[in-house]
């Protein structure tokens, strides 16, 4: 159809829904020309976090290596053997063992049987360990067990004074606001990679597993911006092994433990039948740190409800560190282990999620998944223990 | 993520926000760039100066009214200020009509013919007969945006239709001449 058209209506009526892409090659151009990507940013701000959280853990350590006495990790076990040394048989003669370092552990037992000899046959099923037992009366404590009871509740409490202390560490640092301290429980599930077992090299292939525990402290929170924070604190933390399939045999011979530094006091128990069946135990090793985080938070969702990811480390300081041997009919402490070191590292992992429930004030459930570092020093296996645990808080913002 | 979330992001430099903008928008633009450049070469470089200075301001977008117009202002002032300069033609103001009148079939014109036709325009016509035609500024807008006098904005339009007309004729003649 021919038509007389105003010029304007023509190019407007065309051109109305004209659209045409671009080659694909332009947005490669535009991209190069585009000021380089944030990462450039990011650099920076990393560096800042990591050397803020490098500092306070050099601070950390420094401190605790001077501040505490050493006394605190060491001796804080078994003050109260001595008493059980008591009405030893000096015949008992040792054949043993298998341990790595023989010499040494010769010296030991020999000194020990010579002043106390209770007596206990323990070996694996697959290590060849021999010992000639000579069956042998003792004494049987039966306030053994509960002495040693009364040591943990001491060991804790005299760690207590340096709890305040670190945190008066911590609260230096507080000036202005964008800081939340918070009390913090979890109950911990403890387990490892590797084989091994912390008690001995022995060990090795017998069954091995944690035992759940619980940690809890304070924790202190600075927020760098708003996205990125910073948390540290102090935890108390008591985490277990239990090694199965260990032969127990009431006797009069000592086995050596070669990561067993404490004179290993075994004593029978009057009530033990002769059946085999129940002389298979477990040996549980029990021991607890003062632990001091130091975290990075990354805010992924914001809100009433919000979403972080956590990471960073911790230093572990030893506190409490004990052996037990258990069977059906008894439990008695084998004294503490040596080859604890009494500094270890972890690395933490994990989630945290929080509500608020008052403008100042928050509940956070955050579970975390540590992996310690050198946590024994020698003649553990290849063991590397790790730790899954759920962290609740009651935080305030100031 | 919502355009203006997008929009935020792209101000952070973030490089997946700005591809997504750049998917979301590069049609328009550049038939924009193709109606106000002298060709297809020119529209490319002048989409891809537009588009930088579209991310290096996009902070300066403040959320008040839409988007994609401010896409646009951008991207035709972009255009604007490169040949704004380069147009060294001033016409002497003379009475041309308002209307121009072609006498034309649908059929016989393509879109390519006419943005063809568009694009071999002087830089000044195609500039105020985009502006005044297929954007809608009246003579004042384009007078500020060129710095130019409303009257030369008025006659720049009328050579710029006085030519397309020509040019549609001479097109039609060829047509049935064959």
């Amino acid at each position: 159809m021919r038509d007389l058209k105003n010029i304007d209506r023509l190019f407007q009526e065309n051109l109305k829904d004209f659209e045409v892409s671009p080659p694909n090659r332009v947005w490669n151009a535009i991209e190069k020309q585009l000021p380089a990507t944030s990462k450039k940013r990011k650099i920076p701000i990393w560096v800042k976090i990591s050397s803020i959280a490098a500092l306070l853990t050099l601070l950390f350590s420094v401190g605790t290596i001077y501040f505490l006495p050493t006394s605190n990790f060491t001796k804080n076990i078994l003050p109260k053997n001595s008493k059980q040394h008591q009405k030893i048989d000096a015949r008992n003669n040792i054949k043993t063992t298998t341990s790595v370092d023989k010499k040494s552990s010769r010296e030991n037992t020999s000194e020990e049987i010579n002043e106390g000899g209770i007596i206990t046959y323990l070996s694996d099923l697959d290590d060849e360990i021999y010992n000639n037992v000579q069956e042998n009366e003792t004494n049987n404590n039966n306030n053994n067990n509960n002495d040693s009871k009364n040591n943990y509740y001491l060991t804790d409490t005299k760690n207590l004074p340096y709890l305040t202390s670190s945190k008066k560490v911590s609260k230096k640092g507080v000036t202005e606001s964008k800081f939340t301290v918070a009390t913090i429980f979890a109950p911990i599930y403890i387990n490892s990679f590797g084989d091994g077992s912390g008690v001995d090299s022995q060990f090795r292939s017998n069954p091995t597993s944690g035992n759940s525990s619980y940690s809890y402290g304070v924790k202190i929170a600075y927020k760098l911006n708003n996205k990125f924070s910073v948390q540290s604190g102090v935890n108390l933390i008591s985490l277990g092994y239990t090694t199965d399939g260990v032969y127990v045999t009431p006797g009069v011979s000592v086995i050596e433990f070669s990561n067993l530094s404490s004179n290993p006091i075994l004593s029978k128990n009057e009530t033990i039948s002769s059946k085999e069946s129940e002389n298979s135990g477990s040996l549980n090793q029990v021991f607890g740190y003062v632990e001091i985080p130091v975290e990075v938070k990354y805010n992924v969702v914001n809100g009433k409800l919000g979403i972080n990811l956590v990471g960073g480390f911790s230093t572990l300081l030893l506190n409490k560190d004990e052996v037990f041997v258990e069977t059906n009919s008894f439990s008695q402490s084998l004294g503490s282990s040596n080859n604890l070191r009494s500094i270890n590292f972890s690395g933490n992992i994990g989630l945290d999620v929080d509500y608020s429930i008052r403008k100042n004030l928050y509940i956070n459930i955050s579970p975390m998944f540590k992996v310690q570092t050198n946590t024994f020093s020698k003649n553990s296996g290849s063991i590397q223990p790790y730790y899954l645990g759920v962290y609740t808080g009651l935080n305030y913002k100031f | 993520m919502s355009l203006n979330e997008l929009v935020k992001q792209c101000a952070k430099n973030n490089r997946k926000a700005q591809e997504e903008i750049y998917q979301l928008f590069s049609g328009k633009l550049f038939s924009i760039c193709l109606k106000y450049s002298k060709n297809k070469q020119e529209a490319q470089d002048n989409f891809q100066d537009g588009f930088i200075t579209i991310f290096n301001k996009i902070g300066q977008f403040k959320f008040k009214g839409s988007f994609e117009g401010w896409l646009k202002r951008v991207m035709v002032n972009t255009i604007l200020l490169k040949y704004r300069n380069r147009t060294v033609l001033n016409i002497v103001t003379e009475e041309i009509p308002d209307e121009v009148i072609v006498d034309i079939d649908d059929d016989e014109v393509s879109l390519d013919f006419l943005l063809n036709l568009i694009q071999e325009l002087p830089d000044r016509y195609r500039m105020v007969f985009n502006l005044y035609v297929l954007d809608g500024c009246s003579h004042k807008e384009i007078s500020k945006m060129l710095q130019i006098a409303e009257g030369t904005s008025k006659s720049n339009l009328a050579r710029a239709r006085a030519i397309l007309k020509q040019k549609i004729e001479l097109h039609q003649e060829s047509q049935q001449s064959i």
